[in-house]
């Protein structure tokens, strides 16, 4: 099927800014480490937000970087792992990322309801 | 070694790989997490073997392209470049390089033959310098084309424009070997190397590992060579008439040897006492090259003062001795000069380049320490 490639390219596209937001989720909850992370976006999503972890620990860094999450090595159960938690500014942002989203989907499902009422 | 250290080496090889790639100032951080995410990961899977940290080091990527995306994410994009195809552009580098091959081939015979067919009386040289410049021709493509795959290879963003556009236009024809890349989107081991087991692409993994240390042995006996040859040149260029042009080579040549013998034994010292592979070696070694280029310059516009060694072999000898002082210099014949030309700005063009790589080379895998020790500068 040659739109498959297409679609696929979609739906990268569209997940992209969706894990950032799951991630600051996650996070906002309590703190996490990479691993852990990734895990936890897999079980809860049933693998439909699922994300390469060589996708995942770059994403993490530029969060980190734009200031939303704080990385900190800490030593549990005798094991070094870098914890991340979300940052006040993190919240602010995921506060606003959320409110984009339902808009969107309101949004969205309209066009989409709307569109089959015309069939 | 057991299999437990068995895995951890490959871990430490690949997290080497990874760290050569990264912005210094994250490089520590980054391949702690890595670290720890690999052996967290293979112990879930079932213990720190060498085939559970092969699947993980296989899910996290080939080290450029996972190291790139850290380059991307940290603050502003910047434009990278490393020697080196990556695998997913490498079957369209070897594709263009053979269509182009062929066209050039193709080219050039047509203008032989015009050639051959066109005077009465064959120009030998002609055919030479035509079928030598095609040489030069095909060298000098595929040198730029893999500058250009690496640079490409070295940014993600451009990798993938380039990508799209081949799969644009070959699209139909590659719907096959598309889904294969799919399926494994980050092999670090080539996609020909995918038959033999994980044993042997482990194998092949530490094959690929870049800048392997060099034993100091080695620099030994080139500092010892080239001190040598330093010395026969030196020796040699007084026994001999030579014009201006070729004395100013003997002593360029001289100085080379000389320059490159110091450093080499320089090396060795260093290598022996420190234990520790020196950076800058590479990069001195080519800027030395450099003093090569005032002499092909002139060499390009004074070429028929180039001399070239002759022996009469017609004539027989006695001994060794009769036939080394029997050597004469003549003067460059005159068919040879624009191939002589030709010759000296391709070297010109060939230590420009060189020089350009390795200083890139330098610029990236130089050690944390003068990383640092710049940033502090900095501040």
């Amino acid at each position: 099927m040659s739109y498959v490639p297409e679609l696929e390219k979609w739906k990268v596209e569209i997940r992209r800014g969706l894990i950032e937001m799951s991630i600051l989720s996650l996070l906002s909850k309590r703190e996490m480490y990479g691993y852990e992370l990734s895990k936890s976006l897999n079980e809860i999503t049933k693998g439909v937000l699922s994300v390469e972890e060589g996708t995942l620990y770059p994403l993490l860094r530029r969060l980190e970087n734009k200031k939303y999450i704080r990385g900190e090595w800490k030593f549990v159960n005798e094991k070094a792992r870098k914890y991340y938690r979300i940052t006040p500014l993190g919240l602010e942002i995921l506060h606003n990322m959320k409110e984009i989203w339902q808009a969107i989907i309101v949004a969205v499902e309209k066009i989409l309801s709307g569109g089959n009422n015309n069939v | 070694m057991s299999e437990r250290e068995e895995a951890l080496e490959l871990l430490e090889t690949y997290l080497d790989d990874v760290r050569q790639y990264l912005p210094e100032d994250i490089a520590n951080d980054v391949v702690e997490e890595l670290r720890t995410h690999i052996i967290d990961k293979s112990t879930e899977m079932g213990g720190l073997t060498v085939r559970n940290v092969y699947k993980v080091i296989r899910q996290l990527g080939e080290p450029r392209e996972l190291a790139s995306r850290y380059a991307i994410d940290t603050s502003k994009k910047q434009i990278s470049f490393e020697l080196g195809i990556s695998t997913d552009l490498y079957p369209y580098f070897v594709k263009i390089i053979f269509w182009l091959t062929i066209f050039m081939v193709i080219g050039y015979t047509a203008r032989i033959f015009s050639y051959v067919t066109a005077t009465e009386a064959i120009e030998i040289s002609k055919i030479i310098l035509t079928f030598v410049e095609m040489i030069i021709g095909i060298s000098v493509t595929i040198l730029m084309l893999y500058l250009v795959m690496s640079f490409l290879s070295s940014n993600p963003d451009l990798r993938k424009m380039f990508l799209d556009f081949v799969k644009e236009i070959f699209g139909p024809e590659k719907k096959k070997k598309e889904k294969k890349i799919k399926e494994k989107p980050a092999e670090y081991v080539p996609e020909k190397a995918a038959k033999p087991d994980y044993k042997e692409r482990v194998k092949l993994f530490k094959e690929r590992r870049i800048l392997p240390h060099t034993p100091p042995i080695l620099s030994l006996i080139g500092g010892i060579l080239a001190i040598i040859i330093a010395y026969i040149v030196i020796v040699y260029s007084t026994r001999f008439l030579f014009s201006w042009l070729m004395e100013l080579f003997n002593y360029s040549l001289g100085i080379y040897f000389i320059l490159i013998g110091i450093i080499e034994l320089g090396n060795y010292i260093y290598v022996s006492y420190t234990e520790k592979r020196s950076y800058l070696v590479n990069v001195l070694k080519t800027l030395i090259s450099f003093i090569f280029i005032p002499w092909l310059m002139l060499a390009n516009i004074y070429t028929e003062q180039i001399q070239i060694p002759f022996i009469d072999l017609t004539r027989e000898y006695i001994d060794m001795h009769e036939l080394i002082s029997s050597i004469k210099l003549i003067y460059l014949p005159s068919e040879y000069i624009m191939l002589a030309k030709l010759l000296t700005i391709l070297f010109v063009s060939i230590i420009i380049v060189n020089g350009i790589i390795t200083w890139i080379k330098y610029v990236k895998t130089s050690p944390r320490r003068r990383a640092l020790e710049i940033l502090e500068s900095q501040k």
